[in-house]
């Protein structure tokens, strides 16, 4: 008897030293196991596009697998809660963020199953102001018409967005509060992402859409669509020819700056942290990085983790104080 | 009362507490709506009212009988539950052992219980379905599966 | 015309070594990743992006392209052979293609499954090649009422496929469309039936609803019957012969002009086209007690239409750049990889590539037959091995199938509790059709009707003001009643209604 317990005992010992000297040894060669990115979007839709290329550097750079894993749909809410409560903060599950999965997530919901506090953001990576845009043979040829005509007929509105909290609604609802509409009076079609809006748009059947300037460019370059302002402190390389709000009059709005970042689940060792923020940064500057964002129309604007976690906090002000007076805010 | 009379009765009672669950969350997003002629409780509260309706109906008039219902045997059933949680066994353990050992555990519990094989035989096919498993979805098509205790 | 000329052109860089080599290779993944229950070509053409750093852009754009419509076919011989539904579009393919398996005619029906979607698939691409920008900007005029009418018409399929109880069939149709209401809201963006839950935000997948009732559910049936395998008969003939195919020419050429109209709007999915030419055709048959039993148009039918249904949704994205379905938006983004932004311009900036994709598209078509005839013979025989082996290897498929969706063990699970339904559903004689028809015509409907609303400000009266949309409302309404008198006429020996 005496002599199993010495051997349980020393086996015990002698696992326990391993498992020590394992995890030391991991957090010095961190990475050891494949790495996961969780995207909320759908394999080519939204941010999974730049989110690959995010990984393809990464795993270039660090010479090491990094695969991305897609889980879509519910509010990008399975995604977000996978990564950042589900997994371990061991930094081998990282978020694709955004400011759907963040400060809009906490705007919209009351009680949001994952809150701004439960991650740390490490970086910003891509930008992508909103604009406003028409069908082309539409009777607004400028943003001030567009302007003029929604303050007298509001009640003839309709515009799209993908629900009543999504990017659309802040960005058009903000319009509308600056020209003293109440966004409750138009008419919000909701339901799909711009894939439906834009045929609904096309078709007449709703009269404006708000989205990326991404997403406008290949109607607005055929000439199916005008976009009318793009809300922006400088106008963008994608539409030179599209005057920023402030040019044609509301230099107030602030509109929905649609980024893409990396976090990682509260609570991830700061050395693993500190790797990421670095290889961020360096992707910001990496020339096939570039190239792959330009050929993908995702402008680069990098921002450190610092200024991002402040600038997401702003943004989910913004937003939060906004909601109560959309279309389909709550009473 | 046939079984089959029972069968729908008790098939039209679940549907009338479908129907209430239905309602309620009904209820629960009329609540939070703000605008609008329809909302998101609309349907729920159509679909709601209809399972009670005719779930009420079906449970008073069950439709008449066309053919007998028969439950499996002792043996046959105690094969089909243990097949049935072969399945089950499989979804838990994905996470922990990882997808080709729980692709094997499982596909071993399913060739002997269901397929009626002797467990040398059983071992032997689960091996190789596993390692054409990963084969075809892992190493060839990349599906994510979670790597469980083993690192596979 | 000037279309035909370019055709041409196109046909000599498709039928380059290289770019056959690629059409190839795309067809053949996709009849494999469509014969996997649950896997669909979305994930595979995204886990295939990587190759674009290699390949060309119509290189490319070829395979993926193929894989695309390749899965259509391979999606009905896992339906005929083993009656799960490949995808959601394969299910009424089930409903008579599983039956003649079991009659030991898997062989005639895989094989009109194959020639159907040829004639189906090509008559669309040729349409394609003709009428893209006018039928693009046609489609157009659809907007959230016509959606509406839409679906209202669809939804009349429910009544025919209930079975011989209307109340059975509509409670399934709740059922299917109370599963596919858990999830995101249309109108608020937020979560409905989720409890707290967050993996249930994102709501059931319609996908594990039809592997688990139609496939799990069948298997444990057959178990408990003592079933050997799928067919105990002779495999008799193999290949279709020439009366099979003058018997279902006119369902394929039905399946296919439904599958493709519809198909240019963007958002009725194959599944949708499939359901309604099925219920077509079982209205326009002289004999409709067949159907359900191994009637061949009924696999004629939705498969023509579905392979239909994948031509023209090419239209929306190469006249406007929007993508019908998640599998072409990740093929978008395949093109967007190279810079090309599929839409308008890029008929006037790279019209050599679009041209060669359409080239390559009838080349594609061709392939697929050529594939999938001599496989014939190959999963014919399938349905004779018993089922103590292929039962387990049928389920492990089911289970990878449904992870493969989210990769999430959740839609495993649900998937295998489904199956418990559907196991009890065939005990008790419930229609599973309807199910499945629910759960894909109900959001549709929804959305379309809150939007409606939305549009008019909560005028009603917008669905009788557009022309369109009122034509399609009292559509619906006769076929409804033609279905009524149908099943009282037909039926008069068994109560359904009360």
């Amino acid at each position: 008897m005496k002599v199993k317990h010495l051997v349980v005992s020393l086996l015990g010992i002698v696992m326990l030293v391993s498992m020590a000297g394992a995890s030391l040894a991991a957090e010095a060669a961190y990475p050891t196991r494949p790495i996961e990115i969780v995207c909320s979007a759908t394999p080519g839709g939204g941010n999974d596009t730049t989110t690959r290329a995010m990984a393809e550097f990464v795993s270039r750079r660090w010479n090491h697998p990094v695969t991305v894993i897609n889980k879509p749909g519910g509010a990008t809410v399975p995604a977000v809660h996978y990564a950042l409560k589900e997994s371990k903060p061991d930094g081998y599950t990282v978020l694709s963020d955004s400011h759907i999965c963040s400060s809009f997530m906490v705007a919209a919901m009351k009680n949001p199953p994952v809150k701004l506090e439960d991650r740390i953001f490490l970086g910003r990576i891509n930008l992508l102001p909103v604009a406003f845009a028409v069908k082309t043979d539409a009777q607004w040829k400028t943003f001030k018409e567009l302007s003029d005509w929604a303050k007298a007929n509001a009640k003839e509105l309709s515009w799209g967005t993908t629900g009543a909290h999504g990017t659309s609604a802040f960005a058009i609802g903000e319009w509308l509060i600056a020209l003293g509409v109440n966004p409750a009076d138009t008419r919000m079609v909701t339901g799909g992402g711009w894939n439906e809006a834009s045929v609904r748009l096309l078709g007449g059947h709703i009269l404006l859409a708000s989205q990326t300037v991404a997403e406008f460019l290949p109607l607005a370059r055929a000439g199916r669509i005008r976009v009318l302002a793009v809300v922006a402190p400088k106008r963008n390389p994608l539409l030179p020819d599209v005057p920023t709000a402030a040019e044609v009059g509301y230099p107030q709005l602030k509109g929905v700056d649609w980024w893409t970042g990396l976090s990682l689940p509260k609570g991830t060792p700061q050395h693993i942290v500190d790797k990421w923020v670095k290889v961020i940064e360096e992707m910001c500057k990496d020339p096939v990085f570039l190239e792959k964002s330009a050929k993908l129309d995702y402008g680069v604007a990098y921002m450190g983790p610092k200024e991002l976690t402040k600038y997401v906090y702003e943004q989910a002000d913004f937003a939060k104080q906004l909601a109560p007076k959309l279309a389909g805010a709550k009473k | 009362m046939d079984k089959q009379s029972i069968g729908d009765r008790v098939a039209g009672a679940i549907f009338v507490v479908m129907g209430i669950i239905s309602l309620v969350e009904s209820w629960r997003l009329y609540n939070i709506r703000t605008r609008g002629v329809v909302g998101d409780d609309t349907f729920p509260f159509i679909l709601g009212s209809a399972m009670v309706v005719l779930g009420a109906v079906l449970a008073f008039f069950p439709t008449r009988t066309r053919q007998p219902v028969t439950w499996p045997n002792g043996r046959q059933a105690a094969r089909m539950a243990a097949g049935f949680l072969m399945l089950v066994l499989f979804s838990f353990l994905l996470p922990f052992v990882g997808f080709p050992v729980a692709t094997f555990i499982a596909s071993l519990g399913l060739f002997v219980t269901l397929g009626r094989f002797r467990w040398y035989m059983a071992i032997l096919i689960s091996a190789a379905l596993s390692g054409i498993f990963h084969a075809i979805f892992v190493a060839w098509l990349n599906l994510p599966f979670p790597k469980g205790l083993f690192g596979v | 015309m000037e279309a035909l000329a370019n055709l041409l052109g196109g046909f000599k860089s498709a039928l380059s070594i290289t770019n056959l080599f690629m059409a190839f290779a795309g067809t053949l993944l996709g009849t494999l990743v469509g014969v996997l229950p649950g896997l669909g070509p979305t994930s595979t053409i995204a886990m295939l992006m990587p190759l674009t750093a290699v390949l060309s852009p119509s290189s490319a754009i070829i395979m993926m392209a193929g894989i695309y419509y390749g899965a259509q076919y391979g999606g009905s011989t896992t339906s005929i052979i083993a009656n799960i539904p490949g995808e959601v579009a394969s299910v009424p393919t089930l409903l008579d293609g599983h039956p003649l398996a079991q009659q030991g005619k898997a062989g005639p029906a895989l094989g009109i499954a194959a020639i159907g979607s040829f004639v189906a698939g090509t008559l669309g691409v040729v349409l394609l090649t003709f009428f893209t920008p006018f039928l693009a900007d046609q489609a157009l005029r659809f907007g959230p009422p016509e959606y509406f009418g839409l679906m209202l018409l669809a939804l009349t399929v429910m009544v025919s496929v209930s079975g011989s109880s209307i109340i059975k069939g509509l409670l399934m149709g709740a059922f299917g469309y109370l599963i596919a209401l858990t999830g995101i809201g249309p109108e608020s963006g937020l979560p409905r039936f989720h409890y707290g839950f967050p993996v249930l935000y994102g709501g059931i997948e319609i996908v594990t609803i039809a592997i688990g009732i139609f496939a799990l559910g069948e298997l444990f049936t057959s178990f408990e019957q003592g079933r050997e395998a799928v067919t105990t008969q002779k495999i008799g003939r193999v290949f279709p012969n020439a009366q099979d195919l003058k018997q279902t020419f006119p369902a394929m050429a039905r399946g296919g002009i439904i599958g493709f109209v519809l198909g240019l709007l963007p958002g009725c999915n194959p599944a949708v086209t499939a359901y309604i030419s099925y219920d077509v055709e079982k209205k326009v048959s002289r004999h409709p007690e067949r159907f359900g039993h191994g009637a061949l148009e009924g696999v004629a039918a939705p498969e023509s239409a579905n392979n239909a249904t994948s031509s023209a949704a090419f239209v929306p994205l190469l006249a406007l750049g929007i993508p019908a379905s998640p599998a072409l938006a990740v093929l978008m983004g395949g093109f967007m990889i190279y810079g090309l932004q599929p839409g308008p311009l890029l008929f006037k900036t790279n019209p050599d590539l679009v041209w060669t994709i359409i080239g390559s598209m009838y080349i594609g078509n061709v392939m697929l037959l050529v594939l999938n005839l001599p496989l014939v013979g190959l999963w014919a025989r399938l349905t004779a091995v018993p089922y103590r082996i292929m039962a387990p290897i049928i389920m492990m498929l089911c289970l990878v199938g449904a992870y493969s969706l989210r990769n999430s063990t959740f839609d495993i699970v649900m998937t295998i509790c489904f199956g418990v339904v559907g196991y009890l559903m065939r005990k008790y004689d419930w229609p599973a059709a309807p199910v499945v028809l629910g759960s894909i015509l109900g959001p549709i409907l929804e959305k379309a009707l809150v939007n409606s609303l939305a549009m008019s400000a909560g005028n009603p009266m917008i669905f009788i003001t557009r022309p369109i949309c009122l034509t399609l409302i009292l559509a619906a309404c006769a076929l409804l009643i033609v279905s009524a008198q149908y099943i009282r006429k037909s039926k008069r020996s068994v109560t359904e209604e009360y």
